[in-house]
């Protein structure tokens, strides 16, 4: 089934491991061990990816087409050549935007019900 | 893989990676294949900065959260490779072809308990015809609690499965598994007597370990003929099917034998035979509409598998 016959919001909710994994492609392609680096960075240590939840997730990522694999590297001399690097995909790119949306719909609703106390949106942000 | 980085390469660490490389044939073939070597490479990164920055105690330290983590996805991997939805006709297939075994388990176990004058002791011959018989019946019990530690480890996989990536293909197999084991056990118990139970599993298990000697030389076979993958994955598919299947039966003789305790020391009813109590018939009449409902659903989708050839 193409991409175009497909709705973001089929796939939603994502796992937390898909997410964080799409959020770490978002600025630029990266290889395995990068995304874990970029996960642990992106949510302060609290999502610990290892290497067979993440290779089971790109497997079906990859399946899904919300990532690719890529040939290109960014630096081969320096760079293993046995590495295989991810970008996102543009259906990707929209099923990432449709999660936050979601997500976003989510914590506006928690703050009108005041479930968030005296948690601002800048708080948040600035956290 | 080690030689471009700069990160140093204890012996501890290249140790680590080959029994990592080892652990990773616990998966599927195919998944190992594809992603494998680049699983190695990123845990090798992981140990190499860890001994960058605790030295060997930060590589020991990993090992254990890399483990569970390994085994619980290799797991995972291995229940997506079986349930695909094309492969689910196959699943229940294997689920009858069980229960068919379970009920002649039970069937034989009946016979025998209840004319024991098939197996004289008076001769040696049928003496030791005796003996290997319950060798055999031994061996079942010890292959059940196999299957059942391995099966419970499935479930808990399969269970976060359902609940973590909403897998309906997983949750249609675990509900055809344990509705046709729940079933298999409340026949056993209603029309052969709770007294049965031991040798229900003993004998079950024992055709079982046979079927399971069968199997493999298949497998053997098989691999003479070169088409030993087919045949390894079908093994694979059988064992995990068993494994399932022992979980739903381990779970309903716990729940009845656990059931007519209570009943036996809450009631008047007694443990032994047929007569539990009223209470606990109305209970078990409840798990038989269950385990109805589940083999009718097993039955329907049966049908619309057939439908296809």
């Amino acid at each position: 089934m193409s991409n175009e016959q497909r709705a973001p919001e089929q796939l939603l909710p994502l796992t937390p491991a898909v997410l964080q994994i799409l959020l770490a492609l978002a600025d630029g392609e990266r290889h395995g061990y990068s995304i874990m680096q970029e996960i642990a960075i992106q949510t302060q240590g609290t999502l610990k990816v290892g290497p067979t939840t993440l290779y089971r997730s790109i497997k079906h990522m990859l399946a899904a087409e919300l990532i690719s694999e890529t040939e290109e590297r960014p630096d081969p001399d320096l760079d293993d050549e046995r590495r295989r690097y991810y970008r996102l995909t543009d259906f990707g790119r929209q099923v990432a935007v449709a999660e936050i949306k979601r997500l976003e719909h989510s914590v506006v609703l928690a703050r009108s019900k005041h479930l968030l106390g005296g948690l601002q949106a800048n708080t948040v942000e600035g956290a | 893989m080690l030689q471009k980085t700069s990160a140093p390469n204890s012996r501890l660490i290249i140790l680590s990676a080959w029994l990592y490389s080892k652990l990773l044939y616990l998966g599927p073939a195919e998944f190992r294949r594809a992603y494998g070597r680049h699983m190695l490479q990123t845990v090798v990164m992981c140990w190499q900065e860890a001994y960058q920055r605790a030295g060997w105690c930060g590589v020991i330290i990993l090992w254990p959260a890399l483990f569970t983590e390994l085994i619980e996805g290799l797991l995972a991997e291995h229940i997506t490779v079986m349930c695909p939805p094309q492969k689910l006709g196959h699943v229940y297939i294997q689920s009858a072809a069980l229960w068919c075994l379970f009920a002649l388990g039970g069937l034989g176990s009946f016979v025998f308990a209840r004319y024991p004058g098939l197996l004289p002791m008076s001769d040696t011959v049928t003496w030791y015809i005796y003996q290997c018989f319950r060798l055999l019946r031994m061996g079942g019990h010890i292959v059940f609690l196999f299957f059942l530690l391995c099966g419970l480890s499935f479930v808990v996989v399969a269970g976060k499965l359902i609940f973590a990536e909403r897998r309906r293909d997983i949750l249609e197999f675990l509900t055809a598994t344990i509705g046709s084991a729940l079933l298999g056990t409340l026949i056993s118990f209603r029309f052969l007597g709770a007294y049965t139970t031991s040798e229900l599993v003993g004998w079950c298990y024992s055709l079982l370990v046979v079927l399971c000697v069968l199997a493999i030389s298949g497998v053997g076979i098989c691999g003479a003929l070169k088409c030993r993958k087919q045949a390894a994955n079908m093994l694979f598919s059988t064992l995990f099917t068993i494994s399932l299947y022992t979980v739903a039966l381990g779970a309903a003789l716990v729940a009845t034998v656990g059931l007519m305790a209570w009943v036996g020391v809450q009631g008047a009813a007694t443990v032994s035979g047929n007569d539990v109590g009223t209470f606990a018939n109305i209970v078990i009449a409840l798990l038989a509409v269950v385990a109805v409902g589940s083999l009718v659903f097993i039955l329907r989708r049966g049908f619309s598998v057939l439908r296809l050839f």
